[in-house]
């Protein structure tokens, strides 16, 4: 039997990619803020209000995530999205929307009280969003 | 008995099942299916719908995921990825996703042999339509079944294996 390639089409693809960055990130954030200090996702939770169940299935990867979620959930470990669009670079011989570049969806915490930055506020606002051609 | 690239030939009943890395991505760990995986694979999971968890990606999808994460040798965090089954002795695995069950054993460190699918609600709940301990039968015996070299599957600590 030949060896078999498993292929999604482009845009199942890219959608795909995106969810399993975003989950990545945000298991990254939750372990570096579990390593730096002891948080439970009770207490998540309780900031949230909330069950814990839905806070265990966010970070396991397994809920369909909002865009409210996701600040909503990062601003209860004390992090922020760091979101960014861009266009996708035409590469040679190819359909420009075959290949999208890297995308630039990473999430940081939140800036250190000395930063000129505006605090993320309680409401969950205030996260940057840029726009950036390249 | 014969090696992986023979069963995995032209005429042999293993497939070597590979997904598209990005650009300077080198395979890193290899994944192999039984017929059985194959057919799920092909007659099942096209059909299959976001379960119980509601997850963000359709089995499809999640499918891609965890075979491009095996295979680019990304982390598997032990038991939201990758799974041994009980009794230990058994060394039957399971890769994981929010809908999706890889059931199979690991032939080598890095060299998972997948032997069926399984459609994870399927196993979940107080009266579940299938249950684990008939997975790991189903493993052994189609590891049992498969002509390949000796040892047919390989045991150790998670991270010398994963």
């Amino acid at each position: 039997m030949p060896s078999f390639e498993y292929e999604l089409d482009k845009k199942s693809e890219v959608g795909s990619d995106f969810i399993t960055r975003v989950n990545e990130e945000l298991q990254r954030a939750l372990v570096t803020e579990k390593q730096a200090r002891k948080i439970t996702q009770q207490e998540i939770a309780d900031t949230l209000e909330i069950n814990r169940s839905v806070v265990n299935r966010r970070f396991m990867g397994l809920e369909n995530l909002t865009v409210r979620s996701i600040a909503e959930t990062l601003w209860a470990i004390g992090w922020e999205p760091l979101f960014k669009v861009r266009k996708i670079a035409p590469q040679d011989g190819e359909n420009e929307r075959a290949k999208p570049k890297e995308n630039s969806f990473k999430l940081a915490p939140p800036p250190p009280p000395s930063s000129p930055e505006k605090p993320l506020s309680a409401s969950g606002f205030g996260k940057s969003v840029a726009l950036e051609r390249v | 008995m014969a090696t992986l690239i023979t069963l995995s030939g032209p005429d042999g009943p293993l497939t070597h099942v590979q997904v598209p890395l990005g650009i300077g991505v080198q395979p890193q760990r290899s994944f192999y299916a039984c017929p059985e995986f194959m057919r799920g694979v092909e007659d099942d999971l096209p059909k299959w719908v976001t379960g119980k968890l509601n997850a963000a990606q359709t089995p499809q999808e999640q499918m891609r995921s965890i075979l491009l994460r095996w295979i680019s040798g990304r982390e598997m965090v032990w038991e939201r990825h990758f799974k041994d089954l009980m009794p230990m002795g058994t060394e039957a695995w399971e890769m994981k996703t929010a809908d999706l069950r890889l059931f199979g054993w690991m032939y080598r460190p890095r060299v998972f042999i997948a032997s069926f699918l399984g459609y994870a609600d399927d196993y979940k709940g107080l009266k579940p339509k299938r249950h684990y301990s008939d997975a790991v039968q189903r493993v052994m015996t189609s590891r049992n079944s498969v002509d390949l070299d000796l040892p047919k599957f390989t045991s150790g600590e998670y991270d010398a294996l994963v």
